[in-house]
């Protein structure tokens, strides 16, 4: 796409993926690339902890996680669209609990450009600004229609920042959409995340192709047509069976919980990618953590399944991960403690209210599609303000405990 | 956290929205700019999931993990 946009190449799929990150690749060389989004990156944290430092009650461990949000700053650095957009996702929430209670339109507007390049970059972002406009909506205590239409402003503007796409995407395929075209192959594939599913789907990209074949069509998986049918056996395949795939569901909550964060890799061998697969997926089916069957398999028909032996390197790499994994499951446990306690504060707090619903859309995201423990690290920040608050609630439920124990 | 460190929070709570904003991006800016150079991307499946993209070449050619 990005070759495309230069004008390099001719491309036959024109409607995935969405055209906002392929542009930026297309005028900015990669380091350079790289480096804006790591600047943006830190800029929204310092944003995050200018805006939560008078609402949060514990402000040292917020500082703490805020600053060395290292999960945060992988995300950022990696050379995809999901950092950047959840950067200027972060903005647009910042920026709209800003103009909101300061009464700033200006400040409105900023946050509805934010959230619209955001939404050229990632189609799961594209309804959040509608969704923070009803949490205003619903928690808002002052007159209602004065407060509402900065987050109308903010919602309206970002749309309008997606409507360039939608022309686009009408231009190619005669029907009007905001998204790119490949949610009906994520929606059909992501059916196949457990093992003997009714449906007998596999978890792999290849599966849409093949689907979209026994039902008699040639149409691109990634197409708008292929996109379509995709979508029709998503639902279809939903409704035949509901309870498989709230089975999948209910996979994915636990995933989101046991996943942590993404964090990258350290460096190591160009060989060694493979002996650390093959290590983490032993230790995943020793866990039981959704380990990669096909994978698997592979790893066995190649003879390198129990033969490969591993590295110090390799072993450094892989605790990288795992730390990552480990103080990610219990930030995420911990902002879960702080949400369920600080519901009672939503109403009086924007900031909580918008935090929290920023956060319930992505993970519903993960949990109803596909879960990636990057799609959970979009949302590292708000759940940090949260974590911080089940540090307060539970620091004075042991000093409780302690009184009571005297 | 020790009192030195209570008392730099602190400072960093009261101080002109500006002056900390600039003190935290630095400070941010240092830790990101690490991570950057010591940590490589790695495939999203580093974690536990299931990964999806280097199976259909045609959604990842800007980047081999651009999916979904």
């Amino acid at each position: 796409m990005a070759d495309w946009l230069r004008g390099q190449s001719t491309r036959e799929l024109l409607t995935y993926p969405l055209w906002g990150y392929p542009a930026l690749l297309a005028v900015i060389p990669e380091p350079w690339l790289r480096c804006v989004q790591v600047i943006l990156g830190a800029s929204v944290v310092a944003t995050a902890w200018v805006r939560w430092r008078d609402v949060t009650r514990s402000p040292g461990a917020l500082l703490l996680m805020l600053v060395g949000a290292m999960p945060w700053y992988a995300l950022c650095a990696g050379m995809w669209p999901t950092g950047i957009s959840a950067a200027f996702t972060m903005l647009g929430v910042l920026a709209l609990e800003r103009a909101v209670t300061m009464s700033r339109m200006p400040i409105a507007l900023w946050s509805g450009i934010a959230f619209g390049l955001a939404g050229n970059m990632r189609s799961e972002v594209q309804a959040l600004p509608a969704v923070l406009v009803l949490v205003i909506w619903i928690v808002e205590p002052r007159p209602r229609d004065r407060r509402l239409r900065y987050g109308l402003v903010s919602a309206v503007v970002a749309f309008g920042m997606l409507l360039p796409w939608a022309f686009h995407y009408r231009s190619h395929t005669g029907h009007f959409s905001t998204t790119a075209s490949n949610s009906g192959q994520v929606a059909f594939i992501s059916l196949g995340q457990l093992p003997n599913n009714p449906w007998g789907i596999k978890h792999d990209d290849g599966e849409a192709d093949r689907a979209l074949v026994a039902r008699g069509s040639v149409s691109n998986p990634l197409s708008d047509a292929g996109d379509r049918e995709l979508r029709h056996a998503f639902f279809e395949a939903v409704e035949t069976y509901p309870g498989a795939y709230a089975r999948k569901v209910l996979h994915n909550l636990r995933s989101i919980l046991m996943g942590g964060f993404y964090v990258g890799s350290l460096p190591c061998a160009p060989d060694a990618a493979l002996r650390i697969d093959v290590l983490r997926e032993r230790i995943k089916l020793k866990l039981g953590l959704n380990p990669n069957e096909r994978e698997i398999a592979d790893y066995r028909a190649r003879g390198i399944w129990d033969t490969t032996n591993v590295r110090i390197q390799d072993v450094l790499s892989l605790m990288w991960q795992v730390t990552g994994t480990g103080v990610g499951v219990v930030l995420i446990l911990l902002a879960l403690i702080g949400a369920l306690t600080a519901v009672r504060r939503f109403r009086a707090e924007l900031t909580l209210s918008l935090a929290g619903a920023t956060i319930a859309g992505q993970l519903a995201v993960c949990a109803l599609l596909q879960y990636q423990p990057r799609h959970v690290t979009v949302v590292y920040l708000p759940l940090a303000l949260f974590a911080a608050e089940a540090l307060v609630t539970l620091s004075a439920f042991v000093a409780k405990t302690r009184i009571g124990l005297r | 956290m020790s009192i030195g460190g209570r008392g730099v929070v602190e400072h960093l709570v009261r101080s002109a929205p500006r002056a900390t904003w600039l003190v935290i991006f630095a400070a941010a800016l240092v830790i990101a700019a690490l991570t950057a150079l010591c940590v490589r991307e790695s495939d999203p499946e580093a974690g536990i999931l299931v990964g999806t993209c280097d199976r259909w070449p045609t959604g990842c050619e800007d980047n081999p993990r651009v999916s979904s």
